[in-house]
């Protein structure tokens, strides 16, 4: 009985506040607050290019991290953890530290013409920055679970670095690497934190909850919110249906 | 048929061998001896110094290698693997007649997850076979067969790895398994302890440890005391042993005497006896083990027919007969 239960009230508190969401939401006044859209856009885009770069660059360290013994392991880990175990609003002041106007290599990325507060370049670091580890330490577990003697056998049949890595590890490890593209797409879209200190504009939806909040009260936060989470949710929603159908390739 | 192999490994597994390949060669050894990572070196899939295939990377070495399981591509098909290494239009006819001509090719729809220990190996074999491959490498082919079929499954398996003459190496813990073999090649401590053609290795080893993995149970350790046109006399604790054949040992020598549990005989012979206690039976199929603590101090492991051994008790007094001609000695 127990068993049928307890994952019914759980899932129930999960969803009980947004209950409260759909009968606090004036349906009938359902308006966007100025700003409201290019916020949307502002987000939308800066994670979907993210998540394109994460997967880029968090694919080959976390195949490396699968295959690392030893000290080097743990310093990759060490390493990964550091920004992901920081809280949000901490981690965006050492990154406005270390990458802002006054930091220690802001003479180099002037010179490239980079100024990393308050601006795109700002909004796009912020969001790699806080995706990234969460990609990596998943992806990583998702590229272990593949059989080295696998990889093995493709080398020695003749395949180069990057086809056992199509051929073998990708099909192979694609559950798990869905997974960690999902994580890391709720973390680019729901980064708060970071935002806050060192890209506060352009505002992207999250700043402009906390702005739509602080200037127009309570009820100026549900409709950004709704849209926040029709846009947010289809992703890791596809992610995880297209990787469960068995797919042979 | 034949490759010249003399590798130096590093690590994980120190190792120098120096040995041949000719024919289906089996690379016999306990576990944790090395074989995998001589096998492996082999592949070019860890860093070694020596011949053959010096300096290329092994993903141009030409090498088949099968490893422990038959490692299938478990997202593929069986037709899908057989075809991993080819490439064009004829890719998967090519790979449909390979696995036809191994007798798999009804399975290749198949998934290769669904198949068993028998079947994916010999898929695993025609996906080795596609790249032409100059040296075939098999690690542990009968670790995951199943008992009643994996003498015949090993055995097919070199049949048809011959009729291709191509030379192969397969590591395996099991004599059985090291008999059927063309070469056999024997690793212990780091080198090459012995090899040669089976039947010579299964009846005269050269070191205890060639003697204990190809089924020797029995070693004692005695001292040249004379020598006659017979063989070798020798004081094996407080009895006196003779060993049939040339030996050049001097009196004095120490020598390390050894026996097959099965050439040990209950019957009254009149030379070559050790009376002792049985000190416990066991049934072993249609055999009975009995290990019997002689009188001179020596434990002796026999293995007789159930006609034979059947009848006897721990705790009762036996004449043991070890035969001159069946002595061994190793180094």
């Amino acid at each position: 009985m127990l068993r049928r239960v307890l994952p019914a009230l759980v899932l129930l508190f999960l969803a009980a506040p947004f209950a409260a969401l759909i009968t606090a939401t004036d349906w009938r006044h359902f308006t966007l607050q100025t700003g409201d859209g290019t916020a949307i856009v502002t987000s939308l885009i800066a994670a979907i290019l993210a998540l394109m770069i994460i997967a880029a660059i968090g694919t080959p360290v976390a195949a490396a991290m699968a295959r690392a013994q030893g000290r080097r392991r743990i310093v990759a880990e060490i390493l990964v953890l550091l920004p992901l175990l920081t809280p949000p609003l901490a981690l965006g002041i050492l990154l406005a530290i270390f990458y802002g106007p006054i930091g220690p290599i802001a003479g180099v990325l002037q010179h490239l013409g980079l100024v990393l507060s308050n601006n795109r370049a700002a909004f796009m670091l912020a969001t790699i920055y806080a995706a990234l580890p969460t990609y990596i330490i998943a992806a990583r577990a998702a590229l272990a679970e593949v059989p080295a003697s696998l990889t093995d056998v493709a080398c020695t049949l003749g395949q180069s670095p990057a086809q056992i890595f199509r051929r073998v590890t990708l099909p192979l490890a694609r559950k798990g690497l869905a997974a960690a593209l999902s994580l890391a797409w709720i973390r680019a879209i729901g980064e708060f934190g970071i935002l806050l200190v060192i890209a506060y504009f352009p505002q992207g939806m999250t700043v402009k909850l906390w702005v739509n909040l602080q200037e127009s009260g309570v009820a100026a936060v549900y409709p950004l919110l709704w849209i926040f989470l029709l846009l947010a949710l289809p992703l890791p929603l596809w992610l995880g249906s297209a990787t469960r159908r068995n797919r042979v390739m | 048929m034949t490759l010249d192999i003399d590798l130096t490994i590093p690590a994980p597994i120190a190792l120098h061998a120096q040995f041949s390949i000719r024919g289906f060669t089996a690379l016999l050894g306990r576990s944790g001896a090395g074989k995998s990572t001589l096998l492996r070196a082999l592949a070019g899939l860890i860093p070694a110094s020596g011949t053959p295939f010096a300096g290329v990377p092994a993903e141009a070495r030409r090498v088949g290698y099968l490893p422990q399981g038959a490692a299938l591509f478990p997202h593929l098909t069986a037709l899908q693997n057989a075809a991993f290494a080819l490439r064009g239009p004829a890719r998967l006819i090519q790979a449909q007649s390979l696995l036809d001509s191994l007798g798999v090719g009804a399975l290749a729809a198949q998934n290769a997850a669904s198949l068993s220990g028998g079947e994916a190996q010999r898929v695993a074999l025609a996906r080795a076979l596609a790249s032409n491959p100059l040296l075939l490498l098999l690690d542990e082919p009968s670790a995951a067969l199943d008992a009643p079929a994996r003498d015949r499954v090993i055995g097919e398996l070199i049949s048809e790895i011959g009729k291709r003459g191509i030379p192969a190496l397969a590591s395996t813990h099991d004599a059985a398994m090291a008999g059927m073999a063309d070469w056999l090649v024997v690793l212990a401590d780091g080198h090459i302890a012995q090899q040669g053609v089976p039947r010579d290795l299964f009846d005269h080893p050269a070191t205890r440890d060639v003697a204990a993995l190809v089924g020797f149970t029995n070693f004692i350790p005695g001292q040249v005391i004379g020598r006659d046109e017979a063989g070798l006399i020798i004081k094996a604790g407080s009895v006196v042993l003779r060993v049939s054949g040339h030996y050049d040992y001097p009196p004095g020598a120490l020598l390390l005497l050894t026996i097959r549990a099965d050439d040990l005989t209950l019957d009254g012979s009149m030379q070559n006896l050790l009376s002792g206690i049985v000190t416990s039976v066991l049934q072993h199929g249609s055999f009975v083990r009995l290990t019997i603590r002689s009188t001179s101090g020596i434990d002796l492991d026999m293995l007789v027919t159930y006609r034979t051994g059947g009848a006897c008790k721990t705790g009762e007094h036996v004449t043991t007969h070890l035969p001159p001609d069946r002595i061994r000695i190793v180094a």
